[in-house]
């Protein structure tokens, strides 16, 4: 089986006439984890944007390569997860109907035991079925990690993934990430040391 | 049966159950707020209220009374229909479905619970007008097969707007100046196919213009998603 892939060839992103960042190069395999490390304003979340096929570049090109298959991000939607603050449940159902709309829209079928495990071990305390606009904002951070791992992903992009969470969430989290690392491909933009220390490689961004 | 075949029923079967989840999805937020179909009921309902106490019942002229069903439908869409996308970029859950939805079952999908929302207030605020302008349309059926394909239309540019529309910044003025170009031959023929319908006879001579209403439903769905690709993908 061929083994996944992302290439990504000479990222330049420009903001009207601001340049955010330039000559960007990458090549990522199952197993490796990246941090983009830098600044406020350096453009760590863009740059997780264009990878993720969610922002387009001002110039170069990133390619998916999945299971012999290569193409645009999009294309590979259902191989990506992706958690950041601007990745947003629908306020207005419960955890699980998002994650069933989630699954409906991916074509895949739900796989519940997965999903009651991550439910387990990120609400301890139980999760009753509230609206998820009524959660706090770390019980929402914590949501949308269920939503972006769910359908077990080969790509896992974090964007301060642990803002807003406590320190038994923090833990969980550093905790299934760990877990799934080894055998997915891992890019994280951050600002935090601890969630540096996940990533086996770092990538400067200076403004 | 051939593989293709199969491959080609699987597809249309994947279609169909991910542009159900967008309508439920929708369906159910609409059931729990209320605002889209209360916002747009509202408006069309003080609207027939203001211009039938602004006409006291003295407009028998049936261009003049179908000209302004078709204005309070025209406006009550714009204020209803525009946020099948303009929610979405509010609430920031247009990057989760560019995560999880292909492009094709998003559109149909908001297309449908847009195309059920104007029905709803067309079933509701036809008859009212009729009623408060005293008046009577002669052939009923010729004015639902007219409203029907008509709604469809507006519907589909409506939705096909609001995607351009969704991340812009003046969205509520850009709307409907973006929208009433491309849904003026709507307007022109549907408020013709009223005009029509309002005598008893001879309707059905003019079944071109149901035809043309038809058509145009069509070539705005189908257009509408083919663009709605580019728009999505940022």
């Amino acid at each position: 089986m061929a083994e996944n892939l992302i290439q990504v060839h000479g990222i330049k992103k420009r903001f009207g006439t601001h340049l955010i960042f330039k000559d960007i190069n990458m090549e990522l395999r199952p197993g490796d984890s990246r941090c983009i490390w830098g600044p406020n304003g350096s453009g760590k979340s863009t740059l997780l944007k264009i990878v993720a096929g969610l922002l387009r570049p001002t110039s170069g090109s990133v390619e998916y390569c999945v299971d012999g298959a290569c193409g645009r991000p999009a294309v590979f939607r259902n191989s990506i997860g992706f958690v950041a603050p601007d990745v947003v449940l629908y306020g207005e159902l419960t955890l699980r109907e998002n994650l069933d709309f989630l699954s409906q829209c991916r074509g895949i079928t739900r796989n519940v035991d997965y999903e009651n495990e991550l439910v387990e071990r990120l609400f301890p305390e139980g999760l009753r079925d509230d609206l998820v606009g009524a959660f706090s904002s770390g019980m929402k951070r914590k949501a949308q990690f269920i939503a972006g791992l769910c359908h077990k992903p080969a790509v896992i992009f974090l964007d301060e993934p642990t803002s807003h969470l406590d320190e038994a969430g923090r833990a969980e989290v550093a905790n299934i990430i760990n877990t799934l690392k080894n055998d997915k491909i891992l890019l994280i933009a951050s600002n935090d040391p601890d969630e540096r220390s996940w990533c086996g490689e770092t990538l400067e961004l200076h403004i | 049966m051939t593989l293709t075949n199969v491959a080609g029923a699987e597809r249309r079967l994947s279609f169909i159950s991910k542009t159900c989840a967008v309508v439920r999805k929708d369906g159910m937020s609409e059931f729990r707020t209320r605002y889209a179909l209360n916002s747009a009921l509202l408006f069309c309902v003080t609207c027939v209220f203001v211009v039938s106490f602004a006409v006291k019942g003295t407009v028998q002229d049936t261009r003049i009374v179908s000209a302004m069903l078709w204005v309070i439908l025209f406006f009550s869409a714009m204020t209803g229909l525009s946020r099948a996308f303009i929610k979405e970029e509010d609430q920031g859950t247009m990057n989760l479905l560019r995560l999880s939805c292909e492009p094709g079952p998003l559109f149909f999908g908001k297309f449908l619970v847009n195309f059920l929302l104007l029905l709803a207030v067309v079933v509701i605020a036809t008859p009212l007008f009729f009623i408060m302008m005293n008046v009577a349309p002669g052939n009923p059926a010729f004015l639902c097969a007219a409203l029907l394909p008509a709604s469809a239309a507006m519907s589909a540019i409506c939705t096909l707007v609001s995607a351009i529309i969704a991340g812009a910044r003046a969205r509520g003025m850009l709307f409907p100046i973006l929208a009433f170009p491309v849904l003026l031959p709507v307007f022109w023929v549907a408020v013709d196919a009223t005009d029509i319908a309002m005598s008893a006879r001879g309707a059905w001579q003019h079944s071109n213009m149901l035809l043309f209403l038809g058509c145009y439903a069509v070539a705005g769905v189908v257009g509408g998603s083919f663009l709605f690709e580019y728009i999505f993908e940022e």
